[in-house]
């Protein structure tokens, strides 16, 4: 691990699903924030510039695409790569994710943490590129 | 099909046709028989003392001879006369035939007959005019009490036959060019007809392909125009329903998948870390636990509601004493309101207080409803049960001293789904899909249930069930449950 781990911000509104997705990361070798609703989490990507941003779309204020629209827009912020959840898994949803050029990675609740975290790592590596 | 409808049309118009024109044939030989009668006669009358003088040899001042009458009759018509006298002898013809001879009884048949006095009228193929039906008449002249001789007129049938071949012919025409003109007018109307029909076919199966959002193009004659219409108004009402339909299973996935993902989330990270960090299962545990019950009821209760809704389910109704059902719902959660230091107390009046309903329903209803109340009210307050009889109603309330639900959600309090703690309220548990099945079971027993809630004192339900006595049918309401805010 590098002296200084990268920075992934989960905003993530199930509070024990968030929990377990830092913990995962932190064991990871990963520094780990988490916010808990839609306008915490962009607040969080504002305040401390995170490398990747673990996001769920049902969020209670503004939703998931909503942050990622807000990302795209503010050029400080549009390089931050997404991994999307959603617990809908309809193809909609899919294919709505592609239409984000920040989106990164995408996965249908429930994920397998590992999968989850052996991902952050390929998108780490492939930005460092 | 057309030319099946148009030789159905056609046939009895031919057959008219054919008939009248076999009547006006027999009309106008009448006719002309009358006519060559009357001719005759006159004929007859005119000759007859020129015949007598045949006999006497002395031809009377101003009276005509046989000879004169012929031409000058030949002159004026068509007709062909024959003049003979009483002995037979033919004197005049006006074709200047056989005159001076014997009457030819071959050739000109009726005469001899109409010697005797009788007239006679015949229709006869005669030799005389080759493949010509003529007409006879032979009629006996008259004079002095005798019959002096006999006038015979001949009256080919060729210009009436040609007359009516004419008529017939006319006819025919017309009713070809009516049979025509009736057939393109039915072409062009099935035209207008099946073409915006087989559009609407069209349409119609690509509706029926799963394509909700296409619309039937309104257009053609009035009766295609209104059943596009109505089959637009059903599309639009389908689309509505596939919405609502998919929101539904998007949501029910959406419930499901989400402790899914805790549980999943949870027994991965005890399997990977739990040697390594021994507080993972203690904290982990019990929450997998908590999360498969929710689960589990979740379950339950789409089931439920499942079959409530899908309208097969029907309320056995019995009388049900009221107050044992709600002593059963408190003593079932009395130990947990205890736990939770809240008091939960029945208050029922009249203890004969009866409803008609299904028992096991009445009672989910309540433990929904206390299970809610229990849930939002916080240790030290209070849940009370109680019911009144009203106007043939009954009334329950379930009332709790909780912080009560803001107004913007009591609209929404009894859909599927709709919580209006967080996922990370410490109350979470519910599955939003309780006070769902509470209004289905409650209007499926003909009742109506209400909310109210104010701000910091607590909320109400208030449930209205038709009472036992006099036992009412339970009627389906479908009236949407009421919601009041009292701030």
């Amino acid at each position: 691990m590098t002296a200084t781990p990268p920075t992934i911000l989960v905003v993530e509104d199930q509070e024990e699903v968030n929990d377990l997705l830092q913990y995962n990361l932190v064991r990871a070798g990963y520094r780990a924030l988490a916010a808990y609703d839609g306008r915490a989490g962009l607040a969080a990507v504002r305040q401390h510039l995170p490398d990747l941003v673990l996001l769920d779309v049902m969020l209670p204020g503004i939703d998931g695409w909503d942050i990622c629209n807000a990302l795209l827009e503010d050029p400080a912020l549009r390089h931050i790569p997404v991994i999307i959840f959603t617990a809908k898994g309809s193809r909609e949803d899919f294919d709505h994710g592609h239409r984000y050029a920040n989106v990164a990675g995408y996965f249908i609740k429930p994920y397998a943490t590992s999968d989850v975290i052996e991902h952050v790592g390929r998108v780490l590596a492939d930005r460092q590129r | 099909m057309i030319t099946g409808s148009l030789l159905i049309l056609a046939l009895p118009l031919l057959v008219f046709t054919l008939a009248a024109s076999s009547v006006l044939w027999r009309f106008y030989l009448q006719q002309l028989e009358a006519d060559i009668a009357a001719q005759a006669l006159l004929m007859a009358d005119t000759v007859a003392p020129s015949l007598a003088a045949v006999a006497t040899g002395h031809l009377p001042d101003g009276a005509f001879s046989p000879e004169a009458i012929a031409s000058r009759w030949r002159r004026r018509s068509d007709a062909r006369i024959t003049i003979a006298d009483a002995r037979g002898v033919v004197r005049a013809s006006s074709v200047g035939e056989g005159v001076g001879a014997p009457i030819d009884d071959t050739r000109r048949p009726g005469m001899r007959t109409a010697l005797s006095g009788r007239s006679n009228a015949t229709v006869w193929r005669s030799p005389n005019f080759v493949n010509e039906d003529t007409m006879y008449v032979n009629v006996p002249a008259w004079y002095g009490g005798q019959v002096t001789g006999v006038v015979r007129v001949a009256h080919t049938l060729t210009s009436l036959r040609k007359r009516v071949a004419q008529l017939r012919q006319t006819l025919l025409v017309a009713v070809l060019l009516y049979t025509l003109a009736i057939g393109l007018c039915t072409v062009a109307f099935a035209a207008s007809i099946v073409r915006p029909a087989e559009r609407l076919q069209r349409d119609a199966e690509r509706i029926a392909g799963g394509d909700l959002s296409h619309r039937v193009e309104v257009r053609g004659p009035e009766e295609i125009t209104q059943l596009a219409r109505t089959l637009n108004h059903m599309t639009s009402r389908l689309e509505v329903l596939e919405g609502l339909r998919r929101r539904y299973v998007s949501d029910v996935s959406h419930e499901l998948r989400t402790p899914l993902t805790a549980i999943r989330s949870m027994a991965e990270t005890i399997l990977k870390y739990g040697d390594s960090d021994t507080s993972l299962r203690e904290r982990y545990l019990p929450r997998i636990l908590t999360q498969t019950d929710r689960l589990a009821r979740m379950v339950t209760q789409l089931l439920d509601l499942a079959q409530i809704e899908s309208g097969h389910y029907v309320p056995a109704l019995t009388p049900l004493s009221l107050a044992e059902v709600l002593d059963e719902v408190a003593l079932t959660n009395a130990a947990r309101a205890a736990d939770l230091g809240v008091a939960l107390d029945v208050r029922v009046s009249d203890r004969a207080l009866s409803v008609r309903g299904d028992r096991d329903r009445l009672v989910q209803v309540f433990m929904n409803l206390v299970d809610n109340a229990l849930r939002y009210t916080p240790r030290g307050g209070a849940v009370t049960l109680s019911a009144l009889s009203t106007r043939g109603h009954v009334e329950v309330t379930v009332a709790d001293t909780g912080q009560g639900v803001p107004p913007e959600h009591l609209p929404h309090l009894f859909d599927r789904f709709y919580r209006v703690e967080t996922a990370r309220s410490p109350l979470a548990g519910g599955t939003g899909l309780g006070l769902a099945i509470v209004r289905q079971i409650i209007e499926s027993h003909g009742g109506r249930i209400k909310v109210t809630s104010s701000h910091g004192k607590g909320t109400l339900f208030l449930i209205e069930l038709p009472g036992a006595s006099p036992s009412p049918l339970a009627t389906r309401s479908s009236n949407p449950p009421t919601t009041e805010s009292q701030e």
